[in-house]
């Protein structure tokens, strides 16, 4: 999952950035809403978290210009305002959810896990797919009876395929919502972390969970 | 003795007044008369002259008719004015009733009303009507009061709001790094550095903010002292030459005329000066000015602080002077701007009796004036 955080101060930034990352999603920052428009015509992110005080573009004309130019990304707007009439505003040009500053970073989390899921079309807090079990909640995965020991990367790879499951996700959608712009990704590290996960499903008794076909990609 | 509650009442009292008024003017009148009876028969040889001169009436054809008819007449007249002051008594106290029922009917509203009044409900009025007296006055001047209150709750509840919104920010940046340290296994020494640095520019911040809303929420207590207004600037302007230099603007006494002064707190008149050169070296290009003049015109001194900086656009420039109004929100608090400073600004020339006033053209420079009354020694 790859998530833009729009946010005009730095320290409060950078700290969601690490607890993004810290969840395995990806995290890019934009300092004020021109560079948040910018950067979400470029990547195609599954959440931009918005805060609504920005400078050159507010929070409020950034929500309505992503939307316009058909987003469909996932919403939260974050605001030190208090006044009821900007959430009103803010969810009415398309937020999915908002948060008062100051919050509390598992509010946050929880909210964007709940973002997630209404996006990914399931309810589900735990991802399926045959004996293969995902909780993004606690970032635990299971094969059957066996718990499975992912990097954050590879938990990261797997919940988005899990979340996509049925369908052929390529080499650069991966790269577009697991790894952000600090990263730089080749395909060479999505077949690594590819054969990791296979490694590890194999060692608990799965084996050919994760199809690929050349030119289209992986699929669960 | 307990007086009833009735009988403590204005309404009461001024109609119990009226009564003894009566009662009083009654007696005195029945005294009149009885000391003016009394004087007219003087001694016994009057009334045995009153008696014959009777006696003579009575032998003349109707003398006796006469004198019945005569003493009907003066037992009508006695009997009519009885029933005229009894009549004036009866009438007199109901008057007084209603009469001073009227008169205090406003003190009574204004007493409601001063006991409903709270700070949710300054909006009520008295809006009294009647002629110009001394109780329109009263529920005036009330009225007026109410108003001057409402003004000020009106005014701290907004301040409140503003400063709480303005410590919501640097809470959640403390907040939340320490958070999200909370998450990591294992911080590293770096990562506690780190977030030592983020809070103590947090509390820096929160510092900044608090210090500026003591400045402009305590009452001006101005210590009067004369001020050399042209000592004061080229103080002010020499304490900022290595901040200038070190930002590449060139800071300038351009036009100073001597022997200046306003009555005034200096340490107050020097925080605005230096608040107006701040902003004109810090919103300013490399290579740009800031230059400062003072001169006296019809008993002011106009200090001018002019700055080829960034400039303000049309539709700032009404808010500059509001509190916590930035022009440009990130680069000021990347330069640890509270969003106060002007408004600080504005309270002490005003607190001095002066005014201030801005002009701006975007990308090209701001010039402020600041007019106070001049002070001749």
């Amino acid at each position: 999952m790859r998530i833009l955080i729009v946010e005009d101060e730095r320290d409060l930034a950078n700290a969601v950035a690490r607890a993004m990352r810290q969840q395995g999603y990806a995290a890019d920052i934009a300092g004020d809403g021109e560079e948040a428009l910018e950067l979400a015509s470029l990547n195609d992110y599954d959440l931009v978290i918005l805060d609504l005080n920005l400078p050159k573009i507010d929070g409020i004309e950034v929500c309505r210009r992503l939307r316009k130019t058909g987003s469909t990304a996932g919403i939260l707007m974050l605001t030190a305002r208090s006044g009821v009439n900007d959430r009103i505003l803010g969810l009415d040009q398309g937020a999915d959810d908002y948060l008062v500053k100051p919050f509390h970073i598992g509010e946050l989390l929880s909210r964007i896990r709940a973002i997630l899921r209404r996006e990914g079309g399931t309810r589900q807090s735990i991802l399926k797919s045959g004996q293969l079990v995902l909780y993004p909640n606690t970032l635990k995965a299971s094969y059957g009876e066996t718990k499975l020991k992912f990097t954050l990367k590879e938990f990261a790879v797997a919940e988005y395929l899990l979340r996509n499951s049925g369908r052929f996700v390529s080499q650069e959608e991966l790269i577009e919502h697991v790894w952000d712009e600090e990263a730089d990704t080749f395909t060479q590290a999505i077949k690594v972390h590819i054969a990791n996960i296979r490694k590890k499903l194999s060692a608990a008794g799965g084996d050919d969970v994760i199809k690929t076909i050349k030119g289209r990609g992986y699929m669960i | 003795m307990k007086m009833p509650a009735f009988a403590k009442r204005i309404r009461f009292r001024l109609t119990m007044w009226t009564f003894g008024l009566i009662v009083l003017m009654f007696t005195l009148m029945i005294v009149a008369v009885t000391i003016a009876a009394v004087a007219t028969f003087s001694g016994a040889e009057d009334e045995a002259r009153y008696e014959a001169a009777r006696e003579s009436i009575k032998a003349v054809p109707d003398g006796e008719w006469l004198l019945e008819h005569e003493e009907r007449f003066v037992a009508r007249i006695a009997n009519y004015t009885s029933l005229i002051w009894i009549s004036m008594l009866v009438l007199g106290v109901i008057g007084a009733y209603f009469i001073s029922g009227r008169m205090v009917k406003p003190v009574d509203r204004i007493t409601a009303l001063a006991s409903n009044i709270s700070h949710t409900n300054l909006a009520e009025r008295i809006n009294h009507r009647g002629p110009h007296d001394e109780l329109k006055n009263l529920a005036d001047t009330f009225d007026g009061m109410l108003s001057r209150l409402q003004t000020a709750f009106d005014s701290q509840k907004q301040f409140i709001q503003d400063a709480s919104h303005e410590l919501r920010t640097p809470i959640a940046i403390a907040q939340t790094n320490i958070e999200v340290l909370q998450l990591v296994e294992n911080p590293s020494a770096e990562d506690y550095e780190n977030m030592m640095d983020v809070l103590s520019r947090t509390l820096e911040r929160m510092k900044n903010t608090n210090d500026s809303l003591l400045t402009l929420s305590e009452e001006s207590q101005l210590e009067p002292a004369e001020v050399d207004i042209g000592s004061l600037i080229e103080e002010t302007v020499s304490d900022y030459e290595a901040v200038s230099t070190v930002a590449g603007v060139n800071l300038e006494i351009e036009n100073l005329e001597r022997d200046i002064n306003v009555k005034g707190d200096p340490i107050r008149l020097k925080e605005v000066l230096t608040n107006l050169i701040d902003n004109g070296i810090k919103y300013n290009k490399s290579g740009g000015s800031v230059k400062v003049s003072a001169k006296a015109e019809k008993d002011e001194v106009i200090v001018e602080v002019k700055d080829t900086g960034f400039g303000i656009s049309e539709e700032d420039l009404p808010f500059v002077f509001d509190r916590f109004f930035r022009v440009d929100k990130s680069r000021s608090r990347e330069l640890g701007g509270s969003g106060l400073g002007l408004a600080i600004v504005r309270k002490i020339v005003e607190d001095h009796g002066g005014t201030i006033t801005i002009k701006s053209v975007l990308n090209e420079g701001t010039a402020f004036w600041i007019r106070l009354p001049q002070h001749y020694i």
